[in-house]
């Protein structure tokens, strides 16, 4: 029996996800736990692993992007033909490897793959192409093969403009979108590859570079990120193709571009949910920010004490951070205007206090959320705050546990920043951002005493709250961390 | 040409006055119509200036009312016979199916049968479900009957004077909640001819075929998109039989989407038949299936938020234009 392998739903919210590269080969042998692919939502990447045994047999391409429950390939068995036979693998040219065990690509030798191969990551369905009629009419008055167009319209169908971008473009045929950064990355231009198909993947790649390391063309290594103007000489692949009059590119006499890209990060994923949320929010909100002085000392001094007695225990004393959320999460109790929304023109006070933090990871950052932090004590903030930070960071968080903030604390301090512009989460209309413990100092009548500070950065939506009022939340948060004792029980 | 602005009531009203005094086989029954002058006052002064010899009330007795027309059709007058609400047709029914629009063929042509029924449909008033129907999908699928949807003053002076001019029998549907809409109107007598749709805004990314009231929203609807670069048609067939196909498939063959608004109900509605002639005239120059909204599978309900809900509308008709447009 074939197993199917199906696109995960991580999250309640969640409406999408993009295969962004299969991490084994079709017809490989597959035991359970084996990491099949990578999936990229707009919030988390994650590895998804076989349930089952089997013969891989993908069902779509690398950077299909498809909603839940979506089939995303099978688990055969030995001999077993994939349910939807060799038009179900639409845009996957047999490769040799797999050719050999012809059942996989439900008897389709690999001498036939090759012509009836096409494909786009939607608008696809049992492998046949969804293209609207006017779609068809118009590739047929100019001589466009349909197949090899990429369709835009509601479900992914090819529609008359596509066609006529296709031409426009001058490539009438499809890349997935890792073989283009590929070919970017390698300096190799994506029109120029070779393919057996319509269909350029990564592979595709892969054999255009090793064709162009091989040859004797004068060439750095591929991965040209410290070629200079002298050394830049055009590689084979550029050679080969057409000059095209509009681009500038290297010549060979050293007349080199202003700026040349020497890699380029793709904002999709993650990046791109980042720069769209951030945009959003600094276009629809009125966003200003208080930067405000509090004291540290009693918080400093119960962290010395607890460190002192815990010591021998081996329990986990509160970061300073963990102290500033507390106070936070309480104050915001007594300043509900800070934890709202605006829905259509009106503000809605929220309930509960879903505290986000923010906590960077490797290319950009997360913000979980603790949920009705206002009633946790400051040992079972630390605590899940420590476990949130550790989830983001190894990638294990799930995406649930990524919505529904109803505020947020952001922390540079431990990089030596003192005040800062945070920006609002969309959807909050408040952040606080912490900067670093520094020492000071005050007068205390004549005398000048030592102290410990640091500075909050409040960004607030001022479209809801006004500067006093947003004001007063920050000494209410000053106040809190003057008696930390305070802080130290739930509920 | 003179024009003013006129209440789509009132210019109706203009159109009865203009062929009565034109045309003295012109005679009007109906329930209420006389000496009140119509429940929507769409007969106001008729009995004044032409008497009650060509303007008479009738007992409540809708198949007497259309029967008396059929014969005084046949014998060469040309009635103007009021059904008040549309959801009271049924009664008159087997007058209008199988004497009014069978007599011309059953007899070889040698008798025609000029009668105009007027009516009021549509909802929208929380008239409840006996009071709101549109049930010109009924009438449209009847050979020998023409249906005419006014839907501005324009089109309900217009579309009453050629209904009275035509030889067949022609149904002309008010819409209640259009009564008071405002519109230019020329002072003279011109009839509009049974089958000739209305471009009523020019677009080249979606038509939208609406009917009766919808057009309205449509147009609002088309406003609105056009803020957003979205270029909508508007189309009014002005009559669901006979239908002005040609109008209507030029128009998708430009544009290569098309979107049929009606509030009556989607199952076998006008939509389906506007749909399946526009695949049928035009499937190489689709891009998108025919999208059709109109109301869900029920009687109109009488609650005014239910009722809503059950309306097309043109925030709904634009989300359904977005829907056919997207591209990802």
């Amino acid at each position: 029996m074939a197993v199917e392998i199906t696109l995960p739903k991580l999250g309640l919210t969640m409406e999408e996800g993009t295969v962004e590269e299969w991490l084994v080969a079709d017809g490989d042998v597959i035991s359970v736990g084996t990491p099949l692919l990578r999936l990229a939502t707009d919030k988390i990447d994650v590895d998804v692993e076989a349930e089952a045994e089997g013969i891989l047999a993908r069902a779509v391409p690398d950077g299909t992007t498809l909603p839940p429950g979506a089939v995303l390939g099978w688990l055969l068995e030995a001999g077993e033909a994939a349910p939807g036979g060799a038009s179900a693998l639409p845009g996957v040219p047999v490769t040799p490897e797999s050719s050999g065990d012809a059942t996989v690509a439900g008897g389709a030798g690999p001498s036939t793959s090759g012509s009836s191969n096409h494909g786009t990551e939607a608008g696809h369905e049992g492998g046949r192409q969804f293209s609207s009629p006017n779609a068809r009419r118009v590739a047929a008055e100019l001589g466009v093969d349909i197949s090899q167009v990429r369709g835009t319209g509601p479900n992914g169908r090819v529609i008359s403009e596509d066609v006529e971008d296709a031409v426009a473009a001058g490539t009438p045929r499809t890349t997935s979108p890792l073989a283009r950064r590929d070919a970017q990355q390698a300096g190799i231009d994506i029109n120029s590859v070779q393919t057996d198909s319509g269909f350029v993947t990564r592979k595709d790649v892969r054999d255009a570079i090793s064709s162009q390391a091989a040859s004797p063309a004068p060439s750095n290594a591929p991965y040209a990120t410290d070629a200079t103007p002298a050394t830049s000489a055009p590689s084979a692949a550029e050679a080969a193709k057409p000059a095209v009059a509009s681009t500038p590119a290297p010549t060979a006499n050293g007349i080199a571009r202003l700026q040349e890209t020497a890699s380029i990060i793709p904002m999709k994923g993650m990046r791109g949910t980042i720069a769209a949320r951030m945009v959003q929010s600094l276009t629809e909100m009125a966003q200003l920010t208080h930067g405000y002085e509090v004291t540290m000392d009693a918080v400093v001094d119960l962290r010395a004490t607890l460190k002192e007695q815990y010591r021998d225990l081996g329990l986990q004393v509160p970061s300073l951070n963990d102290f500033v959320v507390r106070a936070a999460s309480l104050a915001l109790r007594k300043h509900p205007i800070l934890n709202a929304t605006i829905v259509d023109k009106e503000i809605h006070l929220l309930r509960h206090i879903h505290m986000g933090m923010a906590v960077a990871v490797p290319g950009g950052l997360m913000v979980p959320v603790i949920r009705d932090a206002d009633t946790l004590s400051i040992f079972e903030l630390a605590r899940v705050t420590r476990e949130l930070a550790e989830d983001c960071r190894s990638g294990s968080i799930s995406l649930d546990t990524l919505e529904g903030g109803t505020f947020a604390v952001t922390s540079l301090g431990t990089y030596g920043v003192d005040m800062f512009t945070p920006v609002i989460n969309p959807g909050n209309v408040g952040i606080l951002g912490v900067g670093r413990l520094r020492e000071s100092g005050r007068w205390e009548g004549e005398r000048f005493v030592k102290t410990q500070v640091l500075t909050l950065s409040l960004t607030f939506d001022h479209r809801v709250v006004d500067g006093a009022p947003a004001a007063e939340f920050l000494q209410t948060v000053n106040g809190l961390l003057a008696r930390p004792l305070v802080l130290l029980p739930g509920a | 040409m003179t024009t003013r602005e006129l209440t789509y009531v009132k210019a109706f009203n203009e159109g009865m006055h203009q062929m009565m005094a034109s045309d003295p086989d012109v005679f009007l029954i109906g329930e209420d119509v006389a000496g009140y002058g119509g429940v929507f006052h769409m007969f106001d002064g008729l009995l004044t200036e032409f008497g009650d010899r060509r303007v008479k009330d009738t007992p409540i007795a809708e198949q007497a009312i259309i029967g008396l027309g059929v014969g005084a059709a046949a014998r060469g007058l040309r009635p103007v016979c009021d059904l008040m609400f549309m959801d009271f047709i049924g009664v008159a029914m087997d007058q209008i199916f199988n004497q009014a629009a069978k007599m011309k063929y059953m007899f070889g042509g040698a008798v025609s049968v000029p009668l105009t029924i007027t009516t009021a449909g549509g909802g929208g008033m929380s008239a409840a479900a006996q009071h709101s129907q549109s049930l010109e999908a009924w009438l449209a699928h009847i050979p020998g009957l023409k249906v005419a949807m006014p839907a501005s003053p324009y089109d309900a002076k217009g579309l009453i004077v050629g209904a009275i001019r035509d030889d067949n029998p022609t149904i002309v549907v008010l819409n209640k909640k259009m009564l008071g809409v405002k519109g230019l109107v020329p002072e003279e007598l011109y009839g509009i001819p049974m089958g000739v749709a209305n471009v009523v805004r020019e677009g080249t990314d979606v038509t939208i075929v609406a009917i009766a009231r919808m057009v309205v929203e449509a147009t609002k609807a088309a406003k609105e998109l056009e803020a957003e670069g979205i270029s909508v048609e508007v189309i009014d067939p002005r009559t669901v039989q006979p239908l002005d196909t040609d109008t209507i498939v030029t128009s998708v063959k430009k544009t290569h989407r098309a979107l049929i608004v009606h509030e009556a109900v989607e199952f076998g509605g006008i939509g389906a038949e506007i749909s399946s002639q526009i695949q049928e005239s035009a499937f190489d120059y689709l891009d998108a299936p025919v999208a059709r909204l109109a109301a869900p599978f029920s009687p109109v309900p009488y609650a005014p938020i239910l009722e809503n809900a059950y309306m097309p509308d043109a925030a709904r008709i634009a989300a359904k234009v977005r829907a056919l447009v997207e591209r990802s």
